[in-house]
């Protein structure tokens, strides 16, 4: 890389903080196999374009953006959410689970997945998808619901 | 049965990440130098101005190609022109869109009603407003910032639009991460074009040993005797330098709220996430001699009362007539009807507030002028949060309600319009998306919806839309996303 240390750095620093959430993020939302690619292409635009993103109040928000606009490109009819892969550390969820998150809304899945997967907090969720905190809830609320009524879950 | 799911979701999402391969350094660092190598000039990374302008010259090609597609093979639309372009039929009426240029090909970053005009700040630091979307002035310059630009939120109501650019010592909080002084700069732009400026600092003793500040939400509103200013202020703490019982707080819980109403007015409430070494403060402030706002968690709303209402999670319900001494107002009505939440929306033709209180599925409506309550009736339909939408309009849940200030009624049942509402005039309301791709809708009484396809508006499949309301249309600032986002943002006017 011929960029300067102190840019490299700075970005290799956003990568290791940021790079979970933006994969995690866009995974909850195309699935495995494009959310990664989308992450990975977004990280690549804001390493071209660091100088500009980088200078932003939200750059890991913006970056969600770029991939979720390069997500929406990739998708064709693949799943968005996939059932754990038999490598994967033994756990047992519920067998019907993955059908009700593929059922949600992306906006739903994707904060539901943020909240209740990987524990973010409301205001987290609002500030990296760029909406208020009341959005960030009545997404909770809603998917929740939606995810209680197809389990058969009522309470 | 619902911590059940939630630790179903932990489960599903840890294994599917953990069976995730990070995306390295060396994979960010390929990708880049693969797409140089794909371009027809190849040119090393570090020349990135030659490349920004490649690319500039690139999304002109795509912009110059996209023209004739627009106004005609061979024509490239003169400044000033307005170009029809899409139709909506409506029953009974219609909108028609005509896409209009930014005033001196200046990109907008967010606009508003103001009055009956549409004003926007640019990129460049200029605020212009029209009436119409053709012709533009040059309303003011935004004053010069204490550190580097940053509009962080506008927003405006009457004649008055403010700029809030909230700065840290090193510069813009988010920006910089360092320092624990930090200060709301407000910059108010009155019916003319005078500037009035004011600071709020932010020097919260929790916040010490903060690592990193960052103010996000702010909001102004106007009131008939000054301005009052919320932000939501999220400190990331360094824990490893803070014991939590030096803060007596617990991290035990998924979330507690401390929630302070303390003699000055200020408000400061801290939500403590579980494992999470994130502190949430949020200040609602206002000046001294402001009596007419009422509070909640995220919002604040002037009324025309004499009375202020905060009203928090928990069911707790705080009224106060000057805003110096609060008191639990009275617990029965929503408070007992509660459950799960109790949220509330000013009524502004109505002089007080609709509160609603939900169980998770049936809500509770009521309204109050004084602290004491009046009951309007249950409806079918989990309260999430009622949004006034207009005139006698509701949003709650996931209907559209009219509500005429003693009984309320369904206009539509079972939409999903938790987007951003927009009302236009006499003619409707229409829901924005705040997600790239999603449509519009659109309707003229609250009943009949119509959508359409946000990829009509932008060079892009599936750009950001800001809409705005103009007279009896609309604005739609069009912001391109991910790689098209160097280029002037098309504007386009809505009318009927």
């Amino acid at each position: 890389m011929l960029r300067g240390d102190t840019a490299s750095d700075v970005f290799a620093s956003f990568v290791e903080e940021n790079e979970p959430r933006l994969r995690r993020a866009l995974t909850a939302a195309y699935g495995s196999e494009v959310g990664r690619e989308a992450a990975a292409e977004a990280l690549a635009y804001g390493w071209q374009h660091w100088d500009r993103i980088g200078a932003m109040t939200n750059p890991a928000g913006y970056l969600y953006r770029v991939g979720w606009d390069r997500a929406r490109r990739m998708r064709q009819r693949r799943p968005s959410v996939e059932q754990v892969p038999a490598h994967a550390p033994e756990v047992w969820v519920e067998p019907g689970l993955t059908a009700a998150l593929e059922s949600l809304p992306e906006k739903q899945r994707v904060v539901i997945a943020l909240c209740h997967g990987f524990d973010w907090s409301m205001s987290e969720v609002a500030e990296f998808l760029g909406v208020s905190k009341s959005t960030v809830q009545s997404y909770e609320s809603r998917g929740m619901r939606r995810l209680r009524r197809s389990l058969g879950v009522e309470s | 049965m619902t911590d059940t799911i939630r630790e179903q979701l932990r489960e599903h999402y840890q294994a599917l990440d953990s069976a995730q391969e990070r995306i390295s350094w060396n994979e960010i660092e390929g990708r880049v130098g693969t797409r140089l190598d794909a371009s027809p000039q190849r040119r090393p990374l570090p020349r990135r101005g030659v490349l920004v302008t490649a690319l500039a010259a690139i999304i002109t090609v795509l912009l110059v190609g996209a023209i004739p597609l627009l106004v005609g093979p061979g024509e490239e639309p003169p400044a000033d022109t307005v170009v029809p372009n899409t139709t909506i039929p409506v029953d009974p009426s219609s909108l028609t869109f005509t896409r209009v240029d930014p005033p001196n090909g200046e990109t907008l970053i967010e606009g508003f009603q103001v009055g009956g005009a549409f004003r926007a700040v640019s990129w460049n630091r200029n605020v212009w407003t029209t009436g119409d979307g053709v012709a533009w002035e040059l309303l003011a310059e935004l004053p010069p910032p204490p550190f580097a630009p940053a509009a962080r939120d506008i927003d405006s109501d009457g004649a008055r639009l403010a700029v809030v650019e909230a700065v840290g010592q090193a510069g813009p909080t988010g920006a910089e991460c360092v320092g624990d002084e930090y200060a709301l700069h407000v910059s108010v732009l009155d019916s003319g074009d005078a500037w009035s400026a004011g600071s709020i600092p932010l020097r919260l003793d929790e916040t010490s040993e903060v690592g990193c500040l960052s103010v996000f939400e702010t909001r102004i509103t106007v009131g008939p005797q000054g301005y009052m200013v919320t932000a939501r202020v999220s400190a990331d703490l360094m824990l490893e330098n803070i014991v939590a019982r030096e803060l007596d707080m617990s991290f035990d819980a998924v979330s507690e709220d401390l929630r302070e109403i303390r003699q000055d007015g200020w408000v400061l409430e801290a939500v403590i996430g579980r494992e999470r070494h994130t502190l949430d403060l949020e200040r609602l402030g206002y000046a001294d001699d402001i009596s007419r706002f009422v509070a909640q968690v995220n919002a604040l709303f002037p009324v025309d009362s004499d009375d202020l209402i905060s009203m928090g999670e928990g069911n707790v319900v705080w009224w106060s007539s000057d805003g110096d001494t609060w008191h639990q107002a009275d617990p029965s009505g929503p408070l007992q009807a509660g459950g799960m939440s109790v949220s509330l929306a000013p009524l502004a033709t109505e002089d007080g507030f609709l509160v609603t209180s939900s169980d998770g599925g049936q809500s509770s409506v009521w309204t109050t002028r004084d602290g004491s309550w009046n009951h309007v009736g249950t409806i079918e339909s989990p309260a999430v949060e009622p949004v006034r939408w207009g005139r006698g309009i509701l949003l709650i849940g996931d209907g559209v309600w009219s509500f005429d200030g003693s009984s309320i009624e369904t206009l539509t049942a079972d939409v999903d319009l938790s987007e951003h509402h927009v009302s236009a005039g006499s003619w409707g309301m229409v829901a924005a998306p705040l997600f790239p791709g999603r449509p519009l809708l659109f309707s003229p009484d609250g009943r009949e919806w119509v959508e359409l396809d946000s990829g009509n508006f932008g060079d892009q499949d599936e750009p950001s839309l800001q809409v705005v309301g103009l007279g009896d249309g609309f604005v739609v600032l069009v912001e391109q996303s991910g790689w098209g986002d160097d280029s002037p943002r098309p504007l386009w006017i809505g009318r009927p």
